[in-house]
């Protein structure tokens, strides 16, 4: 195995008196799905959400152990969590666009990192005019990271002619693909998925996972999911969780194959969860 | 196992009256609100049309003189009151936008929920203070300190009457402001962090954007409270009939020239009737503010 990305150690997380994860211990190998599974309550978001310290807004939530991104623990309080979010990035279970056209979506990351954006919109009165030839022809950065990011998100053939319009305008499916790109506009190492399908039909499903395989050549993406047949069909390794424990973690041909664990192997069969 | 209950015939037909007098009383009483509100606009228009039979009504509308007891050559331009009107309105908005939408976005973002539960009532109860207790306060404190600092002779002008209306209009804009904020998804703002952005970035480019129908909503029914304000400027923006060049010259709005001069004239003349039309107009001024926030609203919904 090479070096991993993510280096988790007696990983322990409390929301006041209630222990959300308790003494989660593995390591995540760079360019690889990993799936996470197990059923609601296990702990798998709340690990997913301690990765980019997105635990830290929640009043009572208390962090031990230690997370290890790139050599640096990110559970330390000098952390910076802006930079460490910008490295690792996040897609939510509902598609979660901003009020915004479908290029400022893509654009907003790069632009809070004091880009400036050549195609702002006013107040969303004005609008963008611009072919999408000359857009993909642009030298600006921001146009760049734009057309890169909708081109890898599988959206660009579908959304090149309507830039402009609000993003609450698409499909779930392309709503879901649009924050995909909106998380790589920034070019992160690490990509988190929380359930992303979860509000989408067969179809659009179908082309996320596609595209999650596509884009572990340049991110190593960690997907939480309640969909056994996704995580097998995507899923480099996986990590299943239990009541706050990580039960067992492996390829995913062992864990669907053969787990070692009975409690893994009756998840994976269906008698509960 | 039997009914416990049965239906007894005669009892279900008087359900039924009742259910349908119930009906019928409810829809005349909702009916109502429209009958009364094309009654006012009649109202209105049948004593406000007569004026322009003797005043022409561009020069009413465009006239920049207002002096209609004049004996020699009365004056029938309302220019001068709707400019004192917009002059207290946009001055007043200017100051409860910029408070109001802070008060909001600390109350919905900031504000630990013990703030929050304690401040809300306590702006909302502003609206509860009559605005001629505002108007004293105008005259008494307001007014000394404005012509202290300006160097004026008396501080009874429209950046007085904009202050103290701006309270008036306050926890309209800053409770609908607060409203607009708190009703967006906690996933935005999640999604904007997880970006990389601070809380004040996300504040910034993704809620208040993301509220902008409610905020200007906000506003534009704070601007209706404003311009139909009567007892604060009445009492303290000073009443000159002079056409306002300044924050600092004193103003009389279109609705406290209605209420000092209705009771010096004759019912039914000319002058009677010319109050009326500039009731009109401050009526139709509304409406189309209203209209034009529906208009954006729904505009901003649909796309």
């Amino acid at each position: 195995m090479t070096a991993p990305i993510i280096s988790v150690r007696s990983l322990d997380v409390h929301y006041g008196s209630v222990t959300a994860l308790h003494d989660v211990s593995f390591d995540i190998a760079p360019n690889e799905i990993t799936g996470l599974i197990g059923a609601s309550g296990s702990g798998k978001s709340t690990f997913l959400r301690s990765l980019n310290r997105m635990l830290d807004h929640l009043p009572t939530v208390r962090m031990g152990g230690t997370i290890t991104i790139g050599g640096e623990n990110i559970l330390h309080e000098k952390t910076d969590v802006v930079r460490l979010r910008r490295r690792v990035g996040m897609v939510f279970q509902n598609p979660t666009p901003f009020p915004k056209s479908v290029f400022d979506n893509v654009a907003y990351g790069l632009e809070i990192q004091g880009i400036r954006n050549p195609r702002k919109s006013f107040l969303s009165l004005t609008r963008l005019r611009i072919q999408h030839q000359e857009l993909e022809a642009s030298d600006d950065p921001i146009d760049q990271a734009v057309v890169r990011s909708l081109k890898e998100a599988a959206l660009w053939e579908e959304v090149k002619h309507r830039l402009h319009h609000s993003a609450y305008r698409l499909s779930g499916g392309q709503q879901q693909r649009l924050c995909i790109a909106r998380a790589i506009a920034i070019r992160p190492d690490i990509l988190l998925l929380d359930e992303p399908c979860s509000s989408l039909d067969p179809l659009s499903t179908r082309c996320i996972e596609q595209l999650l395989l596509g884009l572990k050549k340049d991110y190593t993406i960690l997907i939480v999911t309640h969909n056994l047949q996704q995580a097998r069909r995507i899923a480099d390794h996986v990590g299943f969780f239990h009541t706050g424990e990580l039960v067992e973690f492996g390829t995913a041909k062992e864990i669907f194959g053969g787990p070692g664990k009975t409690l893994t192997r009756e998840y994976v069969e269906g008698a509960f969860g | 196992m039997e009914a416990v209950v049965t239906d007894h015939p005669q009892g279900e037909f008087r359900r039924r009256a009742a259910d349908r007098a119930m009906h019928w009383i409810l829809r005349i009483i909702a009916s109502l609100t429209v009958v009364l509100l094309i009654g006012i606009f009649v109202f209105l228009l049948k004593s406000g049309l007569r004026t322009f039979s003797e005043v022409p009504i561009l020069n009413f509308l465009f006239g920049t003189r207002w002096n209609p007891s004049s004996f020699h050559e009365p004056l029938w331009g309302i220019l001068p009151l709707v400019t004192g009107t917009l002059f207290v309105s946009a001055g007043a908005l200017l100051i409860a936008v910029p408070f109001g939408l802070s008060i909001a976005i600390y109350l919905s973002y900031i504000a630990s929920r013990r703030t929050r539960e304690i401040l809300k009532p306590v702006i909302e109860m502003i609206a509860g203070i009559p605005s001629v207790v505002l108007g004293l306060i105008g005259l008494l404190y307001l007014a000394p300190l404005i012509a202290k600092t300006f160097g004026l002779s008396n501080g009874l002008n429209a950046l007085n009457a904009s202050i103290l209306v701006a309270i008036a209009t306050l926890p309209t804009i800053a409770s609908l402001c607060e409203d607009a904020l708190s009703g967006l998804s906690h996933r935005l703002s999640e999604s904007s962090w997880a970006l990389g952005a601070t809380r004040w970035t996300t504040i910034r480019k993704v809620l208040v954007p993301a509220a902008a129908p409610g905020i200007g909503a906000a506003i534009m029914l704070g601007l209706g409270r404003a311009i139909g304000e009567t007892m604060v400027v009445l009492m303290v923006a000073g009443n000159s009939l002079a056409f306002p060049r300044s924050f600092l010259e004193p103003v009389r709005p279109m609705t406290a020239t209605i209420a000092i001069e209705i009771r010096e004239v004759v019912v039914g003349d000319l002058h009677w009737n010319s109050l009326f039309a500039v009731g009109l107009v401050l009526f139709l001024i509304t409406f189309a503010i209203n209209s034009v926030t529906d208009l954006y609203l729904h505009r901003t919904i649909r796309s």
